[in-house]
């Protein structure tokens, strides 16, 4: 265990070196990261312009949301997102060897070698946005909700972390596609609405979005609700079994690697 | 004869990625069904308004999705990473060819792929959901939006193949194409209807070049447009391609003399 704390901890040296290198590059992608941001924002500002609610949520409960998914979302990004980008491009020519040679657990090398820093800016935006709008919202969360947020957001990203890891791992037979990884973006962008949204419609092909939607929509509704409901354990539950079925998933994949040219 | 050759090549190889192009047409298509979605909930508690219905609704995310798959261009990437940064330009130069026109060929397959699935869509869901899609059935209208459709495209390429330009001078400029998409994204309609915005927005959103590419071509299609409004989009259009090739020359005149092929 001391071993992965010890390699995390120089994988952060590394990345802030990294940063440090190459400034424009970071003054680059803050600005790209932050413009997404506010994005965000005025995204669910336009959608509510004429709206009072929808699928039970009030318009500032819908606000709240979009700005919990630029925190949240910010906070995965930072973490993992970078190395998804990689996957295609490393499978694809044959880099993936240097990472499974390296003595290491394979899946955590992969997908938590580069730190993405401009998105930590979009986490404090995002904090920013969340103070601004409930001071003049006169919004009021109780210390319940605050936890919950926090524990339930930690639920949230490994729920994210293990579907985004389930569908990189098939670039191993189709690494080509190069685009999953936008898929996933767009996908992701879900998780500003509430679940209710898919759960309402009841319809199966759409079903493969609700554990996007649960993922941020949950930690949301305990903080604007206090809403301590069935979905926290079903949250909990799928992300739980969603991280196990992946790693199983991930170690399968890998004996089907050929390396480069295959 | 050999430009024929030239197109049939670049639709063999677009075919022969058929599967990624299907990705690319399902990342807008996912968001607008889901903006349909949300509307679908939202509409029992919104003012009501006559232009807005989820008919209405329903039929402007379709539509929106095949502007999107076949009129939006992402050239600039392309133009400012390989051709400008790597040098891959250099191949280009030395083609009878402008510039402008070979990436425009290239460009046309992607587009006319990608929008056909649209279509297929849009006639599947057309035959089971029917009431839902209320697409003019005039065909002087008709005719006018594809004339509005094929400027728009010119409009999106030309902002694109500028945006890719300007390599020339900026060794990164991913933050600046990501600002001018969402800015895009906004004003071309991209979330919602221009005319459901606030009338200060809307009417910048007429004067900027983006409603002209998405916005306008959906509402013509949809038959929101009396015959001499579609001939005031066609004019606005021509406007903005005037001004926006006028920069693309430019652009190209003063930034090909400080190519300089590899490490740009």
């Amino acid at each position: 265990m001391m071993k992965y704390v010890r390699l995390y901890r120089a994988l952060f040296r590394f990345n802030i070196q990294n940063l440090i290198v190459y400034r424009a590059h970071f003054i680059n992608s803050t600005i790209s990261t932050v413009g997404w941001g506010v994005f965000q924002y005025v995204w669910i500002e336009l959608l509510t312009i004429r709206t009072k609610s929808a699928f039970g949520w009030s318009k500032q409960e819908l606000v709240t949301l979009a700005i919990l998914y630029i925190i949240i979302i910010g906070i995965f990004h930072f973490f993992f997102s970078r190395n998804f980008d990689r996957f295609s491009r490393i499978i694809d020519k044959g880099e993936l060897d240097f990472l499974l040679i390296k003595p290491v657990d394979s899946q955590l090398i992969a997908t938590t070698h580069i730190h993405n820093y401009p998105n930590l800016i979009r986490v404090i935006l995002g904090v920013f946005f969340l103070m601004i709008y409930t001071r003049s919202n006169n919004l009021f969360f109780t210390i319940q909700g605050w936890i919950g947020l926090v524990v339930l957001a930690f639920f949230g990203i490994m729920l994210l972390y293990s579907l985004w890891l389930f569908y990189c791992t098939l670039l191993i037979w189709f690494p080509r596609l190069t685009n999953v990884v936008e898929f996933l973006y767009t996908i992701n962008g879900m998780a500003r609405y509430p679940a209710e949204m898919i759960r309402e419609l009841r319809n199966f092909v759409l079903f493969f979005l609700l554990p996007f939607s649960i993922s941020i929509a949950t930690p949301a509704k305990v903080l604007v609700r206090g809403a301590w409901d069935g979905d926290i354990l079903f949250l909990i539950g799928l992300s739980g079994m969603f991280f196990i079925l992946t790693r199983v998933f991930w170690k399968y994949a890998l004996q089907h690697y050929t390396s480069a040219s295959s | 004869m050999g430009l024929l050759n030239i197109i049939s090549l670049h639709f063999q190889q677009v075919f022969h990625h058929r599967l990624r192009s299907l990705v690319w047409f399902f990342i807008p298509l996912l968001n607008n069904l889901v903006l349909i979605l949300f509307w679908s909930g939202a509409l029992k508690n919104t003012i009501a308004d006559p232009n807005w219905t989820i008919y209405t609704a329903t039929t402007y995310y379709f539509l929106l999705t095949i502007a999107n798959a076949m009129l939006s261009s992402h050239i600039e990437e392309d133009v400012a990473n390989y051709d400008i940064q790597q040098g891959e330009l250099v191949r280009y130069l030395i083609r009878p060819f402008p510039y402008y026109w070979i990436k425009f060929i290239e460009e046309i397959p992607y587009r006319i792929l990608q929008g056909s699935y649209g279509i297929i869509l849009l006639i599947f869901f057309s035959l089971f959901f029917g009431t839902y899609i209320r697409i003019t059935a005039n065909p002087l209208i008709l005719f006018f939006s594809f004339i509005i459709a094929v400027f728009a495209f010119f409009i999106t390429f030309t902002i694109k193949m500028n945006l890719g330009l300007s390599a020339f001078w900026f060794k990164d400029s991913r933050g600046f194409f990501e600002l001018v998409t969402i800015t895009l994204i906004i004003f071309s309609g991209g979330v919602v209807p221009l005319y459901l915005l606030p009338q200060a927005v809307q009417i910048i959103s007429y004067i900027l070049p983006f409603s002209y590419t998405a916005f306008f071509p959906i509402i013509a299609v949809q038959g929101k447009l009396q015959i001499f409004q579609l001939f005031q989009v066609i004019a606005m259009q021509l406007v903005w391609l005037g001004i926006l090739i006028g920069l693309n020359r430019v652009l190209w005149k003063k930034g090909i003399k400080k190519f300089t092929a590899i490490g740009q």
